[in-house]
């Protein structure tokens, strides 16, 4: 009998393929008689665009085609040049005016890609420069310079959630703290860069494209193109990283565009700084004012949030959204008013990034509830286990928590990182300090989101799960896998996984928000029971006995009691004269929050995801530098389905938020992002990774494959404010702006002992 | 003859990823006879347009002690001296801080190393 995969560390299906780098991903991808396009970028800020001389690049060697906003507009084939998720505002190419340096405004086709690098560089657009605002907070003033004439005031998205009555708690509260905390824009980094080729065929498109949304593309490029959704066609390969920079939509557009223009197949791959100015994360300024009883419980809550949302809306004006229900944290908020605002500047269009609005304020919030234990009086700890969540606690949200274990991961990582015990090390130097801290996060996962996989099985033994979910690094297709084999009783080597292909591959909204395993795993599972039943009923007929007296066992059907009556799945289908048996599972989960912009309240989430990270840190008192020593992550993950790859993403998560906070972000000069490259824009390298990297991915293992919470992200928003908390405990100063640079460390610390002496 | 010099170091100090390049990078080498300093230069790189030496600086100490007072006061003076870059790893401020510390931690190394009386700090 075949042990159920689920909780194993069985391998990756295509481990031996990415070692030895047999492994296909898009940028490998070609098309007979591709050409190439390389796109030109605006030099500045914000201007409107008078002309765009394109005459020399058309006439140099291999140029096919050189093409501009102007030309996509005029383009009768061309049924809306805009596209975006939330606010259809962006063009492929800039129209009329550029919002952003580094905004594409042509794109020159050619044979090969020098040609097109080449002509790329001939290509000057003229542009009328117009003021510009960078940050958020100036652009949500009036009087701002205007990014789209259609929001004259920038905004780009606003929700508001109001529960109890905090004013009047305020009023009673023992202790009231207010305090601001700002988070810079950042880049996911995935070593793919964004890359896709287009292709058109008698009216058809066919899109190879990196991408951790391949249905939403195509439904994107549908409207664009005013093609029915089924005359688009999104095939997505393995992704070599995505962490959010390849969610939504990106380049496609673009280069369907040249392709539809150039006549010809067309492929761009972005050169890293082009993804720099492809996606950024959200920048953020939020401000926590926190009325306490004398107890340290948090009665009344005021959270005000502003996000910076790029030049172009994205998933801004809903995210604000998931930013409201995410800002409380796990905590107690009978008495909450939380607003969140997005705001359009002239920068880099924002999406989504690993730990998606939840980055933000997590360092916000964990950072803010330390300030208020140490003013108190109280160990952070225990000030945080005052106002965790519950079992049956009412959210901020007012839906009722379930399946809530912040308190058990706040122990576990407490006790892991030795919590209480004295941080200081024998042999360090005297300008070495060290301290610990601890934070707790909650996330939100779509709701409602719909996932649907299938599951075939055939007359020649083979069995494909299809599923449309992404594999980004995250072993996806191996997952499937070991859900579909689970749910079939079958072993994981027997299941075949396809690639997502919009053709082939059932309908999944999206790769993000930590959400496959779960849905997938419910989708598969309805699919499974209904296969196995169809299988079944042919069988019984076929051995003449009751259906109820069918038993699958191992790939084959047995009669209950007879075991020697067996038949293999294949021959059953064979001797049914039926070539393939295939049936799909819905994965649909219900609820929301949001019907209601200005009055957010429901089920935010179909389930909550629960982090914990503990750090220590050694911070240098002479330059400022932190250094993290230790890291212990928890995730609550319902049930493992493979222990190593679960383990992987916690602890990657952990090494991944490291850079947010302590170095990575965008740097702008009048304007101009002035790092995009991997020599001035710093992520952590391996030197970088705490000494010691723990985790804990806490389960209940005799959970269904219906209980399954997702892992991908749940460390992550913990690892600022952990560090930052940490750096507080080593050295007494609060920094409230990421990142933890060492200049800023030092600075603080001038400041302290300013105030001290 | 002994070989010049008795003791060298370099500190390389990176304020961001460990794959950054330097904020500031310090070299130092001495000699010494008996206690004294027979010769000492430091020089400074990763900071401004060139790296940076003053023998002048360290001259005034030869025949001295590279005790904590001579370590501080070479350290200073590079400080003072040193017209650093503004970058991502850190801004001219940040950096003359850097200069001093670090000079002052390469000296510490080389003292250490010559088994100075009094050690190191």
């Amino acid at each position: 009998m075949t042990v159920n995969p689920i909780g194993l560390d069985y391998p990756m299906k295509d481990a031996r393929d990415r070692v030895v780098g047999t492994m296909r991903f898009t940028i490998d991808h070609e098309v007979e008689g591709m050409a190439h396009a390389r796109v030109v970028r605006s030099m500045v800020p914000h201007g409107t665009i008078t002309s765009i001389d394109t005459a020399e690049a058309a006439a140099m060697p291999g140029v096919i085609a050189v093409v501009t906003g102007a030309d996509l507009a005029a383009d009768d084939r061309i049924a809306s040049p805009f596209f975006g998720i939330g606010r259809k505002d962006q063009p492929p190419l800039a129209i009329g005016k550029v919002r952003y340096a580094g905004e594409p405004v042509a794109v020159v086709v050619a044979e090969t890609e020098r040609q097109a690098r080449a002509a790329a560089e001939t290509v000057w657009p003229e542009i009328d420069e117009t003021p510009f605002a960078t940050d958020h907070l100036e652009a949500s003033r009036p009087g701002a310079p205007v990014v789209h004439d259609d929001w004259p005031d920038n905004a780009c998205g606003a929700f508001r959630l109001h529960r109890g009555d905090p004013d009047a708690a305020f009023a009673t509260a023992h202790r009231v703290y207010e305090m601001t905390y700002t988070t810079p824009s950042a880049n996911p980094v995935p070593l793919e860069p964004h890359v896709g080729v287009a292709h058109w065929e008698d009216g058809r498109l066919t899109m190879w494209s990196s991408t951790q949304w391949p249905h939403v593309v195509r439904n994107e490029l549908a409207n664009i193109f005013g093609l029915e959704r089924e005359a688009v066609r999104v095939i997505a390969f393995p992704l070599g990283g995505g962490f959010g920079a390849k969610g939504q939509v990106k380049m496609e557009p673009l280069i369907a565009c040249a392709a539809l223009v150039a006549g010809r197949p067309v492929r761009l791959q972005l050169d890293r700084d082009e993804v720099f100015f492809t996606v950024a994360k959200h920048a953020a300024t939020m401000r926590f004012r926190t009325g306490v009883d004398a107890d340290g419980q948090m009665i009344a809550r005021e959270i005000e949030l502003h996000y910076d949302a790029g030049a172009y809306a994205n998933t801004t004006p809903g995210g604000m959204g998931n930013a409201v229900v995410r800002s409380p944290g796990p905590y107690r908020s009978p008495n909450i008013h939380i607003t969140a605002n997005g705001w359009y500047t002239n920068t880099v269009p924002t999406g989504s990034y690993r730990g998606a609005l939840t980055t933000q304020v997590a360092f916000a919030y964990e950072s803010h509830l330390d300030e208020i234990a140490h003013d108190l009086g109280i160990d952070p700890v225990e000030l945080r286990r005052r106002n965790l969540l519950h079992d049956g606690d009412e959210y901020a949200t007012g839906e009722s928590m379930h399946d809530v274990h912040f308190a058990e991961l706040l122990d576990d990582v407490a006790n892991a990182i030795g919590w209480g015990e004295s941080a200081a090390a024998d042999g360090d130097p005297p300008h070495i300090r060290r301290g610990r801290g601890v934070a707790v996060i909650l996330k939100s996962t779509p709701t409602p989101s719909r996932s649907e996989a299938r599951i075939a099985c055939r007359a020649d033994g083979t069995i494909t799960a299809y599923s449309s979910g992404v594999d980004m690094g995250q072993g996806l297709s191996t997952t499937i896998a070991q859900l579909a084999a689970s749910a079939l009783g079958v072993h994981p080597d027997v299941v075949d996984v396809v690639d997502p292909d919009t053709d082939i591959t059932p309908y999944d909204a999206m790769t993000a928000g930590s959400r496959l395993t779960h849905a997938a795993g419910i989708a598969l599972g309805h699919a499974a029971t209904d296969l196995l039943a169809a299988l079944a009923e042919l069988a019984a007929d076929q051995m003449e006995v009751a259906v109820d007296d069918v038993e699958h066992v191992d790939g084959a059907v047995v009669v209950r009691g007879a075991p020697a009556m067996r038949t293999s799945w294949g021959q059953v289908l064979a001797d049914a004269g039926v070539a393939e048996l295939a049936r799909d599972g819905v994965f649909q989960s219900e609820g929301g929050a949001f019907a209601e912009p200005m009055d957010v309240k429901g089920v935010a989430s179909v389930h909550w995801h629960q982090g914990a990270v503990a750090a220590e840190v050694a911070v240098d008192i002479e330059t400022g530098k932190v250094t993290v020593e230790r890291c212990h992550g928890a995730a609550f993950a319902g049930r493992v389905v493979n222990p190593t790859r679960a383990r992987q993403q916690s602890e990657g998560s952990i090494i991944m938020g490291l850079g947010p906070t302590l170095f990575e972000e965008y740097l702008l000069d009048n304007g101009q992002l002035v790092n995009p490259n991997l020599s001035d824009y710093m992520i952590p390298s391996v030197l970088d990774v705490p000494v010691a990297l723990t985790s804990h991915n806490m389960e209940h293992v005799d959970r269904a494959n219906n209980e399954i919470h997702g892992v991908g992200e749940m460390t992550i928003p913990a690892v600022a404010p952990a560090v930052a908390n940490a750096v507080f405990d080593a050295v007494g100063v609060r920094i409230r702006d990421l990142p933890l640079r060492a200049e800023r460390v030092l600075r603080a610390l001038d400041a302290q002992e300013t105030t001290d002496g | 003859m002994p070989t010049w010099p008795s003791a060298s170091t370099y500190h390389k100090y990176i304020s961001r990823s460990s794959e950054d390049r330097p904020c500031v990078g310090v070299a130092a080498a001495a000699r010494f006879a008996g206690d004294e300093i027979a010769r000492l230069t430091v020089t400074v790189g990763a900071t401004a347009e060139l790296p940076q030496r003053f023998d002048d600086v360290t001259d005034a100490v030869h025949g001295g002690v590279l005790d904590a007072d001579t370590r501080a006061q070479v350290a200073a003076a590079y400080a003072e001296r040193i017209e650093p870059i503004s970058d991502a790893r850190g801004s001219a401020w940040y950096r003359t801080r850097m200069v001093e510390v670090f000079v002052r931690r390469a000296l510490e190394d080389l003292a250490h190393a010559h088994g100075v009386a009094g050690g190191v700090r």
